[in-house]
């Protein structure tokens, strides 16, 4: 009964924020409240039960997104332009469609009832089976890694590939080691701060790698976490300071690791005489094996997804700065 | 309990809300998306306790971890835009 | 009466999530900006993700990781599609 009220009211919250967005004119307003309207929706994600879309949206929407949506306002401008006419004919298609899906929505089964279709196909089995085939408590991660292993090949691809059209769209130079900015060398509380955080946050994505088959995690969110201690560091102390822990040669290289080890844990079965991404035949035990696989192919996951990340920032942020300033 | 607890906190994100929904300046904003994210800790920690599955902390922890990252990109974002400007046209803070 | 009201309280979730793709597709159709029409993206692909896991619910159930004490467990299958998916906002 509480979760439902808790549900209610932040579902009417994130209404109210989606309108403001829509009404309001300025960019980095509106960036702001997208982070706000993320927030929401991962706390309702919780109430939702489903922790693992909560941690994917708390290290996507609070950090990365907005902070590539700020890159992408400071390369642009700030004021959106006002419509020129009244949008009169795209306010009818949507209340057109809204309605029509709003009367689709009379048959569906009710929230939270048990007997609904979905609960009643393959999820049960996959509850089922996990505890003694695979051994890993967090049923999200099994399906995930194991039981539908090919998809999850398939979403590392796709983040490859979005790294791939990035680099080749945004291009890239290297930054000289001191080139940042003047004012930034005055933010003495921010320097502590980011120096006290850094390790902390690289060993919170550690953590959440390793313990994903445990607990809420996984590869794409430790990913994720990883690059965005990487930009914190940026944001402190100049991009060519991080350049020179990370180069950009290593992120390449990276990006392409991860989805080879992914490809190899596969191929590796395969040699064993087993199927494509069969982790059983990695050890001698088939719950370890699974273990092994699982834990292989989400290191793999957070390689690319780090590396992905990192190089859209650098792409983004050298960029900025090549920009002459007349430009603006 | 904890449903006194997450109205209070649902009441105050509403107040955040509200102060990120009318400005005026840009830091006002900045300090209602501050605030949200604190709230938002609170009430995924509370909601764990709630369920009764506290290893859900792990959510809040990484929101306390890289929830400021993004207030703090906001602010150097606004602080180039100002060097650059040199105080000659309006910043996003003075309408 | 109270029938009607346990629909609306049954749906309210799917109507929220509609008006809130609906805002989203608003933003995309109707706003020349592109960082705004990223935004308006960004709103409707949440309001997919809220109308999956809002299905997979189930009443008194927990989070799929399986412990000791929890007996019901939510759908863990559409968490798995949803939480994969990574935004990659390039205009």
């Amino acid at each position: 009964m509480e979760e439902h009220l808790i549900n209610n009211v932040l579902l009417g919250l994130l209404m109210m924020t989606g309108f403001a967005i829509v009404r309001m004119r300025s960019l980095l307003a509106v960036t702001m409240l997208t982070s706000i309207y993320s927030l929401l929706s991962a706390s309702l994600f919780v109430v939702l039960d489903a922790v693992d879309v909560a941690l994917t949206e708390a290290a996507i929407g609070a950090g990365i997104s907005t902070i590539l949506m700020l890159a992408t306002v400071a390369l642009t401008t700030d004021e959106e332009k006002a419509p020129r006419h009244k949008p009169l004919l795209p306010l009818f298609v949507v209340v057109a469609t809204g309605a029509a899906l709003i009367y689709g929505t009379l048959d569906m089964p009710h929230y939270g009832d048990p007997m609904a279709p979905i609960h009643l196909h393959v999820a049960p089995t996959y509850l089922h089976v996990t505890p003694e085939e695979i051994g890993v408590p967090n049923v999200v991660t099994s399906v995930l890694a194991s039981f539908r292993g090919y998809d999850t090949l398939g979403e590392v691809t796709v983040i490859f590939t979005a790294g791939a059209g990035v680099l080749a769209l945004l291009g890239y130079r290297t930054r000289r080691r001191n080139s940042q900015n003047p004012e930034i060398r005055k933010m003495v509380v921010l320097r502590v701060i980011t120096k006290l955080f850094f390790p902390l946050i690289l060993l919170f994505a550690l953590y959440v790698q390793f313990h994903g088959d445990y607990g809420p995690g996984g590869g794409f969110q430790a990913g994720v976490i990883f690059a965005t201690g990487f930009i914190l560091y940026a944001l402190a102390y100049g991009l060519g300071n991080v350049q020179r822990i990370i180069p950009y040669r290593t992120l390449r290289i990276m990006m392409v690791a991860g989805v080879l080890i992914y490809i190899g844990v596969g191929i590796e079965s395969m040699l064993l005489g087993g199927k494509f991404l069969e982790y059983r035949i990695l050890a001698d035990d088939p719950v370890t094996g699974q273990h092994l696989g699982i834990m292989l192919i989400e290191l793999g996951v957070g390689i690319t997804v780090a590396a992905v990340i990192l190089i859209i920032y650098y792409g983004f942020v050298s960029r900025q700065h090549q920009e002459p300033p007349e430009d603006t | 309990m904890y449903i006194v607890v997450s109205i209070v906190i649902l009441i105050a994100i509403a107040a955040g809300l509200l102060r990120a929904f009318l400005g005026p300046t840009l830091y006002d904003r900045v300090l209602a998306v501050n605030m949200v994210g604190t709230l938002t800790v609170l009430i995924v920690a509370v909601l764990g306790f709630m369920t009764e599955r506290p290893e859900f902390l792990d959510i809040a922890l990484v929101y306390v971890l890289i929830s400021f990252v993004s207030t703090i990109a906001v602010l150097r974002v606004y602080a180039h835009r100002n060097t650059e400007a040199a105080g000659g046209t309006t910043g996003p803070g003075d309408k | 009466m109270h029938d009607v009201m346990h629909g609306v309280l049954g749906l309210y979730n799917y109507w929220i999530v509609i008006i809130l793709m609906m805002t989203g597709f608003y933003t995309v159709i109707a706003r020349p900006n592109l960082v705004k029409k990223i935004i308006g993206l960004f709103i409707f692909q949440t309001s997919v993700f809220i109308l999956f896991i809002s299905m997979a619910k189930i009443e008194g159930g927990t989070a799929p990781i399986i412990s000791e004490g929890a007996r019901i467990y939510s759908n863990p299958l559409v968490k798995a599609l949803a939480s994969t998916p990574i935004r990659y906002p390039t205009s």
